[in-house]
């Protein structure tokens, strides 16, 4: 169920099934601070996806620390519907898209097309709460550390393929550049794309 | 035209090339010349001139986007790639690159150019130097015998050599107004950089301390200012306090550091970016060489500048590795007491005083003055004339190795004669009046160790040519190694005709 609610200064916030998806003191204050923590690449990235809209404040907080455009997951059509009344996202480029399983996700044009550049996951903890296991899911697959994942994204950005066989072993651990050195499209093609992962593998002797 | 020069070092060692941009302006008039450098670099922008698009990558943020698992795993190759195709959409005439690391060689393997100049990998993994010099620097950069200031490197491979080569850095109004605030009088200011990027550098608080008590002992109105980063501020401000130092801390941004510098009447520093820009100032230098620091191939550039530099086996010693040391000795050799009559000496410009301390100190130390040779190489010149039959080889094998490695033994009038006009100018400058009387002997000396040298390689390359007529050498392997004996043959060849063209002078003027 969802509530709306009055904050302590008169700015609107939500809950959710009993928990609070932004502060009632300073909901500005701890989204600024959301998104300070994160702040890695913003000036560089042309898609950062947010998982969660919780109560939007943090959306509009990222939106302004960043070109990139923003792009909302979440898979409570009803919040998205409340949260979209309260603020005024389509001023500021902001797209809104409710998924309600990773292969929703998979599929949506808007995913899609956003991830044929540079983008970034960030995860708001209050909303992930309500849906842990979904959204657990769309993290990993859209952060692409794993084979299954990495290729998807790969493919959808029109890259070479790291391997004529792809790999789809998931495994424990998150993959990383010493995996991609191992592909076959670094270690035997000839194509330029391979001299950026080689570049990067320097970076982490 | 437009030229992209690529620095993907830290700021020191861009600052140590900047003189190739201004070399290049020269060479090519009219031409744009664009740099691309890692982030912190580009705190330099509004010092250098000449300078028009700044790129740079953040090294630690792509390492960051690789490193941390909630960052999507192609992040960091989208950024790298993004920002590349930008700057390869400029369509450069030439990309030069003056960092010998596989990094940049990918970096600059994927840059499109007409025109290359310095590593850059191929698709097939093959590294490509386009210029026999950056091979140079390639094959011999761990070498102990290393000859060439990079500098020289960079400004031979470049073609840029044959003018004076300009720092193209100036302080700013701002940097004038940080050294305003520091009140200064008129008095003799000597600027220590106290602080290096690596403790085995370091000369040591103690020694410090010393020193500059010393130097009030003995020039009591001497202005003593310890140089500090604005990182480093709370670092300096207790070294002054534990140290009892009695010197003015002054934290400044590089800006103010260079209008410092072009106040000061010395600086006194470890290898550090600070050291390469007083390049840019008048200030005579005194570079205290430890550690890691190599001065032969990093020193002080400008002529005229002085280095110490411990006489130790284990100097210089790997970047990578801690001190092998029971102590920091050679920090030790270098006494603040010495260190502070050479202060003095060369305020006084006293070349005499400072070749008498050398002579003094020579069982544990060398003091050395830079000197730019009339055949246009960075020279130390050991003071104490202890090394002269050493000088003397280095001085010829830097005339050697340019002929080799520009070709000009394969020309049909190669310049070796105006080229032994100067290396003997160089010698009579080196090698005072008193000391020409033994220099033939050396001549002597030296041609006797190229002819053995040279009748080896003619062994060698006999038994080489039967190892490989008898198939007992692969082909690649034999050809590899017939190339590198012939290479040593006509640099031994060379050699020994520099050799006997400064002896003929010498008999002619004795």
């Amino acid at each position: 169920m969802i509530e709306r609610l009055e904050g302590e200064h008169g700015q609107p916030t939500f809950r959710r099934d009993g928990r609070l998806l932004a502060s009632r003191f300073d909901p500005w204050g701890e989204a600024r601070a959301w998104v300070q923590r994160r702040s890695a690449f913003f000036d560089k990235v042309e898609t950062i996806f947010v998982l969660g809209v919780g109560a939007g404040y943090h959306v509009l907080e990222l939106a302004k620390a960043t070109k990139a455009r923003v792009v909302v997951l979440d898979s409570d059509a009803d919040l998205i519907e409340a949260v979209s009344a309260a603020h005024d996202f389509t001023a500021r480029g902001i797209r809104l898209e409710c998924v309600t399983s990773l292969r929703e996700l998979r599929a949506s044009p808007l995913v899609r097309q956003s991830l044929v550049g540079s983008h970034l996951v960030l995860v708001h903890a209050p909303s992930r709460a309500g849906a842990p296991e979904l959204f657990d899911e769309w993290q990993n697959q859209l952060r692409g550390r794993d084979w299954g994942a990495l290729n998807w994204a790969w493919q959808l950005k029109g890259y070479p393929s790291f391997d004529s066989q792809p790999r789809i072993a998931g495994g424990g651990e998150a993959l990383t550049i010493y995996d991609l050195e191992q592909t076959e499209l670094v270690q035997d093609s000839t194509e330029r794309t391979r001299l950026l992962l080689k570049a990067l593998r320097e970076l982490v002797k | 035209m437009k030229i992209l020069v690529v620095h993907l070092l830290r700021l020191g060692d861009f600052i140590q090339g900047s003189p190739i941009l201004s070399g290049l302006h020269s060479r090519y008039p009219g031409s744009r010349v664009d740099v691309l450098t890692f982030r912190q670099t580009q705190a330099l922008a509004p010092l250098v001139s000449g300078v028009g698009k700044w790129w740079t990558l953040d090294r630690e943020e792509l390492q960051l986007g690789l490193g941390r698992a909630d960052i999507p795993l192609t992040t960091s190759f989208e950024v790298l790639r993004a920002k590349l195709d930008e700057i390869g959409n400029e369509n450069y005439d030439l990309v030069i690159n003056l960092t010998q690391t596989r990094f940049a060689g990918y970096v600059c393997g994927y840059l499109p150019a007409r025109e290359r100049l310095g590593l850059a990998f191929d698709v097939r993994d093959q590294a490509r130097f386009y210029s026999p010099w950056f091979r140079y620097l390639d094959e011999r950069a761990e070498a102990a015998d290393d000859v060439f200031n990079y500098v020289d490197i960079f400004a031979q491979a470049c073609a840029v050599a044959d003018q004076p080569l300009e720092w193209p850095l100036r302080a700013t109004a701002n940097g004038a107004r940080e050294v305003a605030a520091l009140g200064l009088s008129d008095a003799p200011v000597v600027v220590a950089q106290v602080f290096t990027s690596d403790v085995k550098k370091d000369w040591g608080e103690t020694a410090w301390s010393a020193y500059v008590q010393a130097l009030r002992r003995q020039a009591p109105s001497t202005q003593i200012v310890i140089l500090a980063a604005p990182g480093e501020a709370a670092l300096a401000e207790e070294l002054a306090r534990r140290a009892a130092i009695e010197a003015r801390v002054a934290i400044l941004s590089l800006d103010g550091a260079l209008a410092l510098l072009a106040r000061a009447d010395l600086l006194i520093t470890g290898d550090t970016s600070i050291k390469h820009l007083a390049n840019a100032a008048a200030v005579p230098v005194i570079e205290l060489s430890l550690g890691s620091s190599d001065y032969r191939r990093t020193g002080i550039y400008k002529a005229d500048s002085v280095i110490a530099h411990a006489r130790l086996s284990c100097a210089p010693c790997s970047p990578r590795a801690a001190c092998t040391q029971p102590a920091h000795l050679c920090a030790r050799a270098l006494k603040p007491e010495r260190m502070a009559a050479l202060t003095l000496a060369r305020l006084a410009g006293d070349w005499n005083a400072i070749a008498a301390l050398a002579r003094d100190v020579q069982g544990e130390a060398q003091i050395l003055r830079t000197r730019h040779l009339e055949t246009g190489f960075w020279f130390a010149e050991d003071l104490s004339a202890r090394e002269a039959d050493l000088m003397l080889k280095r001085m010829i094998e830097r005339c050697t190795w340019r002929a080799v490695l520009n070709g000009e033994h394969k020309k049909a009038l190669a310049p070796f004669g105006s080229e032994s006009l100067r290396l003997d100018a160089d010698v009579a400058r080196v090698f005072p009046a008193e000391h020409r009387q033994g220099l033939t002997a050396r001549l002597d000396f030296l041609e006797r160790e190229v002819l053995h040298a040279r009748s080896e390689q003619e062994s060698a390359m006999a038994s080489a040519k039967r190892a490989w007529s008898t198939e007992t050498l692969p082909l690649a392997e034999a050809r590899l190694y017939q190339a590198r004996l012939e290479h040593a043959l006509t640099a031994s060849d060379i050699t020994l005709k520099f050799i006997r063209s400064l002896r003929g002078r010498s008999l002619e003027n004795p």
